[in-house]
């Protein structure tokens, strides 16, 4: 069986078309489960074009790297940015059908992640998985392996946030989300979120004292200054609030 | 911070320093520069090496014909700025940490790192900057001389600077960089490299490096987002945070030239990613200076385990760093005030986050800033002023408890000042001082003086005063009297005249004289206000006599007495004697005469002559003050004259004749 599945895959990559696909064979990065997973008969179709589709951004990936002798420091052209574009589209347009296809969709994608491991995308999708089937402890768990190597990913953290919320962990969760918030404090989801989680702990003094540190890590960001007025009008020290309103306008202007 | 030490070495002075020598044509306000060129496309691409600031230009000849019709100066505001950079703006704006064109055109005529950054990938920006010339008539193979003059557009002929080079129209050949070394540092991979030194010179176009990365086996990609600029003579590096523990990895770099094209890769170097990720440093460190203190801030931690922080600091400058935070500092409040601080001193701070397992993980990037200090230091406690020989003063004082005492002030005043004056410039660190007077030439005795001791802050603060009035004993003798001259007047009187002592508190002069009899006799005192000038009425006629002037200060001391030597004369001749009358009685002939009156009579001088006018024979070889003279040598024929002689050795006129009368005994 588990020859089978790598001829099958190796077929597959060569549907998919590109030289490029082969030569960067899929290197397993998580272990394999005892018994390989099956894809359900249904959901093959997708999968295929997922691959294709992943196989077609490697491709483009690899035009946008430098070449030998030939590159700049500039960009690629649009032309490949935009293969890279449609094709990441046609793989996320797959994911998100199998990520909607419950349990057996959440096999299809550890199936993909097996076979295209240094691929970000299709691991992220495994997460969301995991969230889907309201399984909080692997969501956690592969939320922490990706984010062992790029530990500043608001993405991971958020989701990392949510993870530990679901398991009761609240404080835990709240000191995810300010780290979230800390890193892009523009960021409005990562804003809303926090302040939800603070007025839920009911910490919002404390979340004032992080935003007046904020506004010395970030002093140019308008973004900071308006959460705080925000929460101060929440604390109803209006005359705070005005006062850091009135210096916003200057920084604004 | 990482933007200010990644200092891209062709814009840095030190790379101007290192351009070559100087071409003299012109007098300019700066020293000549290099023209960094670059020739891609059959092109020469001229960087002139400085972005002209508001009202100046840049204007290029090559080979001495200009070339740029109009002069180089960039855009004129954010709104052409935005149109001429065009597509590149995202990245302009990415690469300035802005979010809109006004604020990136801002960033980027402030210059530094951003700006070289900026127009190493977007030749637009580089051209809208006025930095790039592009000259597109040139034969390949050919050799120009471009010279570059920075002018102020409102006084073209006014040369700022001048920048210049030689350039071979022949593709630029971006040299291959060799391997970085990697090592796992902090549970990261630490890369570094060391570029040649930097010469400016045509074959020396690199002024970026970009990262790549691959594992084991698989294809490289560049790690490295924007360029890790060159340094000026220091090693480039670059941290991999995003590596697997204990994954193995290659990296190899590639070189930018000015344009943003690369070199070929270099060999590759390989490296196993430590075992176990450290826990990542915050993202953002800051501070804020507050009098006497320092709060240190940064990001909230997003490593899960994180237990808390530690903080490290570095002061004035230098790169080595201790723990400042004696406890960790909580996961959930990244701040802390440092109360030890100096004012003025510069200090950087780093933060590494702590796991629950106590490790610490890489540090930060650095922030830096300067301490405030407001608060003076306490006044020196203690102070004493003790006079030594010599006429100085010895100051002493006890150093206040403040730490950051960097100096003491000493001041000094004389009675009658309005100011106190600093005895030196700068402030010093000493605990006593002797004070020797205005340039060492020791203070004045009899007057009364004033100091003060500050002590001053390394903030500069200066604390309150202490003080201490001392007047010093006056035991010198002032200086003596000048031109001393004494004159007899018509033997009436003798005059003695004399000008000031320089000795500003001489009060009188005493006149003294001094006949060679006796004791000097005071003749009189003179004010040294009055004339200076005495009259001695006194003085003995004929008598060699020296006067003495003495100048006397307001503690009573004498000076030296200066001297002047005189024999008081008249000139008015006493009365002849009369009624001379020589008796001659054997042998013996005695000549009388009566007596003369006279003020300064002295004595009688006989005369004998063998005919009444005849020569005279004088007989007394000094006067005689009885009134008659025995003569054993005269004849019977013989005559007698007799003159007197007063004290100034004036001789009377001949008394009459006396005719030798011969009498029987």
């Amino acid at each position: 069986m588990k020859g089978l599945l790598a001829i099958a895959t190796a077929l597959m990559l060569v549907a998919a078309g590109p030289a490029e696909a082969q030569a960067s064979a899929p290197r397993p990065a998580v272990s394999r489960p005892a018994q390989p997973e099956v894809v359900d008969p249904a959901l093959r179709p997708t999968v295929d074009r997922v691959r294709i589709a992943l196989a077609a951004m490697v491709r483009a990936d690899r035009e946008i790297l430098p070449a030998e002798g030939s590159s700049t420091l500039r960009g690629a052209d649009e032309a490949t940015l935009q293969r890279r574009s449609e094709a990441r589209a046609q793989a996320i347009a797959g994911l998100d059908t199998l990520l909607a296809s419950g349990a057996r969709g959440r096999v299809a994608i550890r199936v993909l992640v097996v076979d295209w491991s240094s691929v970000d995308l299709v691991r992220r999708y495994e997460v969301r998985a995991a969230f889907v089937a309201h399984d909080a402890v692997e969501a956690l768990r592969l939320t922490d392996r990706l984010a062992a190597a790029a530990a500043r990913d608001t993405q991971l953290i958020g989701w990392r946030a949510i993870a530990l919320d679901s398991l009761g962990r609240a404080p835990d969760a709240l000191r995810a989300r300010q780290a979230r918030y800390e890193l892009a404090p523009d960021d409005p989801t990562a804003w809303r979120t926090l302040l939800r989680a603070h007025e839920a702990a009911g910490s919002l003094p404390q979340l004032r004292a992080s935003l007046g540190r904020l506004r010395l890590l970030y002093p140019s960001s308008r973004a900071v200054r308006e959460h705080e007025i925000e929460v101060l009008h929440r604390l109803g020290r209006g005359e705070e609030a005005a006062r850091i309103a009135a210096d916003t306008l200057g920084v604004a202007r | 911070m990482r933007d200010r030490i990644r200092l891209l070495a062709f814009f840095t002075p030190v790379a101007l320093a290192a351009q070559g020598p100087p071409v003299r044509t012109a007098p300019v306000a700066e020293p000549v520069g290099r023209i960094a060129a670059v020739v891609a496309d059959g092109k020469v691409h001229l960087y002139p090496n400085r972005v002209p600031s508001d009202g100046e230009a840049w204007i290029i000849r090559r080979d001495g014909v200009r070339i740029t019709r109009e002069p180089l100066m960039g855009v004129q505001g954010p709104a052409e700025f935005a149109s001429v950079v065009g597509p590149d703006l995202e990245l302009i704006q990415r690469i300035t940490g802005t979010d809109n064109s006004v604020a990136a055109y801002r960033r980027l005529r402030a210059g530094g790192t951003a700006a070289g950054l900026a127009q190493i990938l977007s030749p637009r920006t580089a051209v809208a900057l006025g930095a790039l010339f592009v000259d597109s008539a040139v034969t390949m193979g050919a050799q120009h001389t471009y010279e570059a003059d920075l002018i102020r557009r409102s006084r073209p002929d006014s040369v700022l600077r001048r920048a210049r080079a030689v350039v071979r129209v022949a593709p630029t050949v971006i040299p291959t960089p060799g391997a970085p070394t990697a090592r796992p540092v902090d549970g990261v991979v630490s890369l570094q490299w060391t570029p040649p030194r930097f010469t400016g010179a045509a074959d020396d176009p690199v002024v970026a490096y970009t990262v790549e990365r691959a594992d084991s086996t698989g294809d490289f990609t560049r790690i490295s987002l924007l360029p890790v600029m060159r340094l000026a003579d220091q090693a480039s590096g670059h941290r991999d945070e995003s590596v697997e523990p204990g994954r193995m990895y290659r990296y190899r770099l590639r070189a930018a030239d000015l344009l943003g094209r690369l070199s070929p890769a270099g060999a590759s170097v390989s490296v196993r990613a430590p075992g176990e990720r450290g826990p990542m440093p915050p993202s953002e460190v800051a501070t804020e200076v507050t009098d006497g203190r320092v709060r240190v801030v940064w990001t909230t931690t997003p490593e899960p385990g994180a237990r808390g922080y530690h903080v490290e600091r570095a002061v004035g400058g230098d790169s080595s760093f201790a723990r400042v935070s004696r406890v960790i500092v909580g996961a959930d409040s990244p701040e802390w005030l440092d109360t030890l601080v100096r004012g003025r001193e510069v200090y950087t701070y780093r933060i590494r986050t702590v796991d629950a397992a106590g490790r610490a993980g890489a540090p930060s990037n650095p922030t830096t800033t300067r301490a405030l200090d407001l608060k003076p230091p306490s006044a020196p406690g203690a102070f004493t002023a003790t006079v030594l020989p010599g006429h100085k003063v010895r100051l002493t004082w006890r150093a206040p408890p403040d730490r950051d005492v960097a100096g003491y002030h000493v001041q000094r005043a004389e009675k009658g000042d309005t100011a106190f004056a600093k005895l030196f410039g700068e402030p010093r660190q000493l605990l006593a001082y002797l004070d020797s007077g205005y340039d060492g030439n020791t203070l004045e005795p009899g007057r009364e003086y004033a100091w003060r001791v500050t002590a001053v802050d390394s903030s500069g603060n200066v604390s309150a005063f202490a003080e201490q009035r001392l007047r010093l004993a006056d035991d010198e003798a002032p200086e003596p009297a000048r031109s001393l001259l004494a004159r007899n007047n018509l033997g009436r009187w003798v005059e003695i005249t004399w000008t000031s002592s320089p000795s500003l508190d001489v009060v009188r002069y005493a006149v003294e004289r001094n006949a060679g009899v006796g004791a000097p006799v005071v003749v009189g005192t003179v004010a040294s206000r009055e004339a200076l000038q005495l009259r001695d009425t006194t003085a003995v006629k004929g008598r060699v006599t020296t006067w003495s002037v003495i100048a006397i200060d307001s503690a009573g001391n004498r000076a030296v007495a200066l001297r002047d030597t005189l024999t008081f004369r008249d000139i008015t001749r006493p009365p002849a004697p009369r009624r001379v009358t020589a008796v001659r009685v054997g042998e013996v002939t005695t000549v009388r005469w009566e007596r003369i009156v006279s003020a300064d009579f002295r004595g009688y001088v006989v005369y004998r002559a063998e005919r009444s006018d005849g020569v005279r024979t004088r007989l007394t070889a000094t006067p005689v003050t009885a009134l008659e003279f025995i003569d054993r040598g005269g004849s019977a024929t013989a005559r007698y004259v007799v003159r007197a002689v007063d004290a100034s050795g004036n001789e009377s006129a001949e008394s009459p004749v006396a005719v030798t009368v011969e009498r029987q005994r």
